[in-house]
């Protein structure tokens, strides 16, 4: 039987070679840099193929049939969020520790999680505190974002009403192209860009090099104080459409609360699962 | 009638002394500038042999072909070198009367090495003279050669006789013979010559030998005082025959000290970023730079305060080099902190000679130098100019220099004029995101400046142009010797250049809608700079051992102005200004500093420095934010406000002065030499001033601090017919405030405090066909507060440098052909880099040969010989370049390339005479 070869390496070399080992291992200026899988999903209380009831308003029950999210990017802070008077810039101050650059269209009413195309690109130091969701089809200050213009939020479903009984089937979508543009001198105050990010949104999460990022979309949040009593009419009779033009006399109160809704860090929730 | 060559030296030589009772023999005072490291085994040689004009092998890389080109009628000369040497004792005879003084003797050497003739030139007393002339007469020589051939010369030696003491001469009376004839006393031990620095020898006047004598080489030295070696740590580099290993410019020189690494991620005409033993001292801010003690650090320069571009220097005319490692000479000044570097200048070959090199990347240089005949080395003028496309886009580059100094002599000492002129235009590829190269988006040797979607209409790169004026005198009188130095420096500089692509250019609140318009950052600063330094140097015996002591003083005024803009990528227009200020600096030094010699073998050498920062800046953009601003007037897209919070009006500019400073205790101990081995210890603390745009109004502490520890060994003797000097040396050094290289400012910025650990060896090994200098450092460096590395650091650096030269046994037309090969090899160990990431090693080699005969030299050089691709800088930090749709703001591995392979052809001509 052929012995396995044997390889000795005089003692001597080695000895020579110890300082230059030594010194290869060149320390460590903390933290790792790791690529991470990111995935998005819906409530995990959901059921795959079923509409999502939502019963947290005690004044209405809403049934979302559909709800599609365009997320563009998501991003990880270290910034805490600055409170008071002074606007913010749309990138913040501070380093971001992780970025997921690629799209994806998330199916909210699914509790499956739907990975994201592409890995993030995310450092372990310092520290994630606060996430970003963007909502853009493209570069975030570019209007349009995309061409043709697409909505990045799409919802159906059906609301009754809890007194009455009364039940308002509804549309509604929500895109953020130049008619969320705001015009005039003081358009640097409110750009674009700060209209498709939705920060700051609370993520103190430990990077790792195993697992992943869940970014968890609640859409019973997107319809959080709305009166589905003040919804326009929709295209088809007996039903209601939620407006998508900020100018229109219709867009507020319902629509303005869509996105408002849409735009909180409410129906955001990051974690770090092992499921990845 | 003989032909008299001089050699000129300058460095005091002091022989070592043989038996264990006598103080020191003879000596003869030869010795170049930077008293080499080879210069300090010469002590049993003569000096001349620490000096003898290197071959005419020397050259650079390209673009920096150095030439040293053969003698058309006489070749390369070499002294005659020390191989025994016999120490007069004082004559007994004279005892009575005592006579002190110095004996010249003029000795004549065969070709043999054998003294054939010891003349007096200036005597003291006839007792003395014929002790010197005896003592003398007895030294044998490696003889002096010309093109390899051993040929006569006549050399001077200087024996020095100090006044025997009371306790002696009665001594010696009771020693002599009594007529009693009782036992005679034991030998008393009598006083011996020791050496004193020799005043600039004479020649002797040439007469017209007789029929058939053998033409003598005439041996002339003059000197100037060398610095006091501060130990281990210091590098007296004399660059002989390693000056023909491809070295790109005169930064590229100092890796010839141990632990050196340069990168350089702004193009040719930007300064090198030098690591030294662990410290990343950026383009210069932590390293004292000068040239024939003219500063070169730029205090002020907005880019970086000390920021040092060497490339004025014609690396030709780099004689040697003095690298200190570490703040241990009480004559360094600010910006020692990791140490200091000296270059002297200097041009062996005597002559006209015109240099033509072209090769790789559209290179093309000519240079010419000029050594007047019978002048000093230190008298010479040279001129570069030169272009070259750069590898890979965005590297074109054109500069020209021209230097010139001449040497005098006074009566009693010597005075030297410098001036230079230098300008350059280059372009700078920056840096390349790593993922961006992984995925194809861009080449290895590609620029974003050019890519479509990063195309900037102002590309990186710059303009720099230094002129300046200097005038220094040494003098002696006795035993002091006094110095004095005047320098006026002219500096310009523009740098373009963009670490972070579009990521800075951030919506604020109150400005006019925009997307991300670039980060180009468009930084030119003005400097003016008066200084002066001088010395003075006192020696005195003390038990018949040589005691000094200095005193020196050291003062710059520098005014600089400087601004910093950025500019908007498709236009080039300047969209926003970060920096404007206008700094009137202040620096004055005094410091003392003795070398005690209690014992032979003990030496205390250091003292103390007293440093003084003056600062008064006026910011021209003091305001570049309110956070509560007016709602009837707000700043919008304005930079420099005149406004404060809720719009109360103020003007936009801002004085602010303040001055401090600092004392700093240097200490050296060398134990020995015993059998060629010396030890040392020393102890220093160095300082750096910061930016002027730290100053605020009577800031208490206007600079950082670093102490420094070390300890090593040193070897210096001859070994089997060759010169070995190897050293060893542990080192530690702590800072309070370092430098942290900010991609988002382009520039250092104060950061935390650090400790670097270490150990370093180096050796350099010189015979008669080959040189060889070779070093490795080993390097941790962490931060203060958490321990961890500091990232970019090295923490292991190997280099070596390999010179092998001969004369063919053949001639052509009865001169000799002479060939050199020549080879440099670099290691970079894993740099830590931020976010626990590591970069790549790198192994370069570089390669020339050489063959040179008459008047002529044809070079081919090579650099990065194997073609290694490699990373010459890498980094860690957010940027943008427009890889993705949305912006990358995680860190991420970006990177300088190295140059690929080059070969470079170089033709030289010499119109001179000797060398």
């Amino acid at each position: 039987m052929k012995k396995p070869r044997q390889v000795r390496v005089s003692w001597w070399r080695g000895v020579l070679l110890l300082p230059l080992l030594a010194a290869s291992c060149a320390g460590s200026t903390g933290g790792q840099t790791l690529d991470i899988p990111v995935a998005a999903a819906g409530p995990a209380t959901a059921v795959a193929g079923q509409p999502l009831v939502c019963g947290a308003d005690p004044a209405w029950t809403i049934t979302v049939t559909a709800a599609s999210l365009h997320v563009g990017a998501v991003y990880l802070d270290q910034s805490q969020p600055v409170s008071g008077a002074q606007s913010t810039g749309c990138i913040l101050t501070g380093t971001y520790v992780a970025q997921e650059l690629a799209p994806l269209d998330v199916d909210v009413l699914s509790p499956a999680l739907q990975p994201f195309p592409a890995l993030a690109h995310a450092v372990t130091t310092p520290p994630a505190l606060i996430g970003e969701v963007w909502l853009t089809r493209g570069p975030v200050d570019a209007v349009p974002s995309s061409t043709p213009v697409q909505p990045i939020l799409t919802v159906a479903g059906s609301a009754t009403r809890t007194a009455t009984g009364d039940a308002y089937p509804f549309t509604g979508s929500v895109t953020l192209e130049d008619n969320y543009q705001t015009s005039g001198d003081a358009a640097g105050g409110n750009p674009i860009c700060k209209k498709r990010i939705v920060t700051p949104i609370p993520a103190a999460v430990t990077l790792a090099a195993t697992g992943g990022l869940l970014l968890r979309i609640d859409p019973c949040r997107f319809f959080t104080a709305i009166d589905f009593t003040a919804l326009p009419p929709g295209d088809a009779a007996g039903t209601y459409q939620f407006s998508d033009d900020p100018g229109a006399a219709d867009y507020a109160p319902t629509a303005s609360n869509l996105y408002a809704n849409l735009h909180s860090s409410a129906p955001y929730t990051f974690s770090w699962t092992d499921d990845l | 009638m003989s032909r008299t060559e001089k050699i000129r030296l300058t460095r005091r030589w002091r022989p070592q002394a043989r038996r264990a009772r006598a103080a020191v023999g003879a000596c003869a005072v030869l010795l170049a500038c930077g008293v080499p490291a080879r210069a300090q085994v010469a002590r049993a040689r003569t000096p001349a042999t620490a000096d003898a004009p290197p071959d005419a092998s020397a050259a650079n890389s390209p673009p920096s072909a150095v030439p040293r080109l053969a003698s058309p009628a006489t070749g390369a000369v070499f002294p005659p070198v020390v191989l025994e040497q016999s120490q007069p004792a004082y004559p007994v005879e004279a005892m009575a009367a005592g006579p002190a003084g110095d004996v010249a003797v003029a000795l004549t050497i065969d070709t043999a090495g054998q003294v054939m003739g010891a003349a007096i030139v200036r005597g003291a007393a006839p007792a003395l003279d014929r002790a010197a002339l005896q003592a003398a007469s007895r030294w044998r020589f490696k003889p002096a050669e010309r093109d390899g051939v051993p040929v006569p010369s006549r050399i001077q030696l200087l024996f020095h006789f100090d006044a025997p003491s009371p306790a002696q001469v009665a001594a010696a009376r009771a020693a002599a013979p009594s007529g009693a004839g009782g036992a005679p006393a034991p030998a008393a031990p009598l006083p011996v010559a020791t050496p004193v620095a020799a005043p600039p020898a004479e020649a002797p006047a040439d007469a017209p030998p007789p029929p058939g004598t053998p033409r003598v080489l005439d041996v002339s030295v003059v000197g100037r005082r060398p610095p006091t070696s501060r130990g281990a740590s210091d590098f007296q580099i004399r660059v002989d025959q390693l000056a023909a290993v491809p070295h790109a410019n005169a930064s590229d020189m100092l890796k010839l000290a141990p632990g050196i690494l340069l990168t350089n991620e702004g193009g040719e005409g930007h300064a090198e970023q030098v690591f030294m033993r662990g410290f990343d001292a950026r383009e210069g801010q932590d390293v004292e730079f000068t040239v024939g003690g003219v500063p070169i650090n730029e205090s002020g320069n907005l880019h970086g305060n000390g920021y040092a571009d060497t490339h004025f220097i014609i690396p030709e005319l780099i004689q040697g080099l003095r690298v200190v490692e570490g703040p241990f000479d009480p004559a360094q000044g600010n910006y020692a902190v990791a140490g200091s570097a000296d270059y002297q200048l200097g041009l062996a070959d005597r002559g006209l000679s015109l240099h033509y090199t072209t090769g790789s990347f559209g290179t093309q240089r000519v240079l010419g130098l000029f050594g007047p005949e019978g002048q000093s080395t230190h008298t010479f003028g040279g001129a570069e100019i030169y272009k070259s496309d750069g590898f890979g886009q965005n590297r074109a580059s054109q500069r020209g220099s021209a230097m010139g100094q001449y040497e005098g002599r006074l009566a009693s000492g010597s005075y030297r004029l410098t001036a230079q002129v230098y300008s350059t235009h280059f372009h700078s590829a920056g840096v390349i995101r790593e993922d961006d190269y992984a995925t194809g988006r861009i080449g290895f040797y590609d620029s974003y400046d050019l890519l479509p979607a990063t195309r900037q209409q102002v590309t990186e790169g710059g303009d720099a142009s230094r002129a300046s004026i200097a005038a220094d005198v040494e003098t002696r009188a006795g035993n002091t010797t006094l110095t004095q130095q005047l320098f006026v420096i002219q500096r310009d500089m523009r740098l373009l250049e963009n670490f972070t692509g579009f990521l800075l250019d951030v919506q604020e609140p109150l400005q006019s809608t925009h997307g991300q318009r670039g980060d180009m950052l468009d930084l030119n600063v003005n400097e003016l700079t008066l200084g002066a330094r001088g010395a003075a140097h006192l020696a005195a015996d003390l038990r018949g051992l040589r005691q000094e002591l200095s005193l020196g003083y050291f003062a710059r005024s520098d005014r600089a102005a400087g601004t910093q803009q950025r500019l908007e990528a498709g236009t080039g227009v300047p969209y926003q200004t970060d920096t404007d200020l206008v700094s009137q600096l202040g620096d004055v030094g005094l410091y003392g500093d003795a070398n005690l010699r209690p014992w032979r073998w003990l030496s205390l050498r250091g003292g103390a420095r007293a440093e003084v920062l003056t600062y008064d800046v006026l910011n021209n953009c003091a305001q570049q934010s309110v956070a509560h601003p007016s709602t009837t007037d707000p700043p919008i897209d304005q930079s420099c406000l005149t406004q404060q919070d809720r719009g109360r009006p103020r003007l936009a500019d801002q004085r602010a002065s303040t001055s401090s400073m600092a004392l700093l205790p240097r200490a050296s101990l060398i134990v020995g030499p015993f059998r060629r081995l010396s030890f040392s210890a020393s102890y220093g603390r160095g300082i750096r001033s910061v930016d002027p745009g730290y100053i605020s109004q009577d800031v208490k502490t206007p600079f950082a601090s670093a102490t420094s520890y070390e300890a090593g060994a040193s070897f210096a003797g001859e070994v089997a017919y060759t010169t070995l000097v190897a050293r060893t040396v542990v080192f530690q050094t702590v800072v309070d405030q370092d430098l942290i290289f900010s991609q988002t400012a382009g520039r250092n910025v104060l950061g935390v405090g650090t400790t670097r650990t270490g150990w370093l060896g180096a050796l350099r090994w010189t015979g008669a066909f080959f040189d060889e200098s070779a070093n490795l450092t080993l390097v941790k460096a962490t931060f203060n507060d958490n321990h961890e590395a500091v990232a970019y650091v090295p923490g292991a650096v190997f280099r070596s440098d390999t010179a092998l030269f001969a004369a063919l046994p053949w001639h052509l037309r009865g001169l000799p052909v002479r060939v050199s090969l020549n080879g440099g090899v670099t290691y970079v160990g894993r740099r830590p880099l931020p976010y626990g990431e590591t970069s790549d090693q790198i192994v370069t080699v570089d390669a020339s040969a050489m063959v040179a005969w008459s008047h002529y030299e044809l070079r081919l050089l090579s650099t990065n010989l194997l073609d290694s691709r490699y990373r010459l800088g890498e980094y860690d930090y957010p940027s943008d370049f427009r890889g993705a749709a949305q912006p990358t703001l995680v860190p991420e591995r970006t990177f300088t390339a190295g140059a690929p392979r080059g070969l470079f052809l170089s033709l030289g001509i010499n119109f001179g005479a000797s060398s």
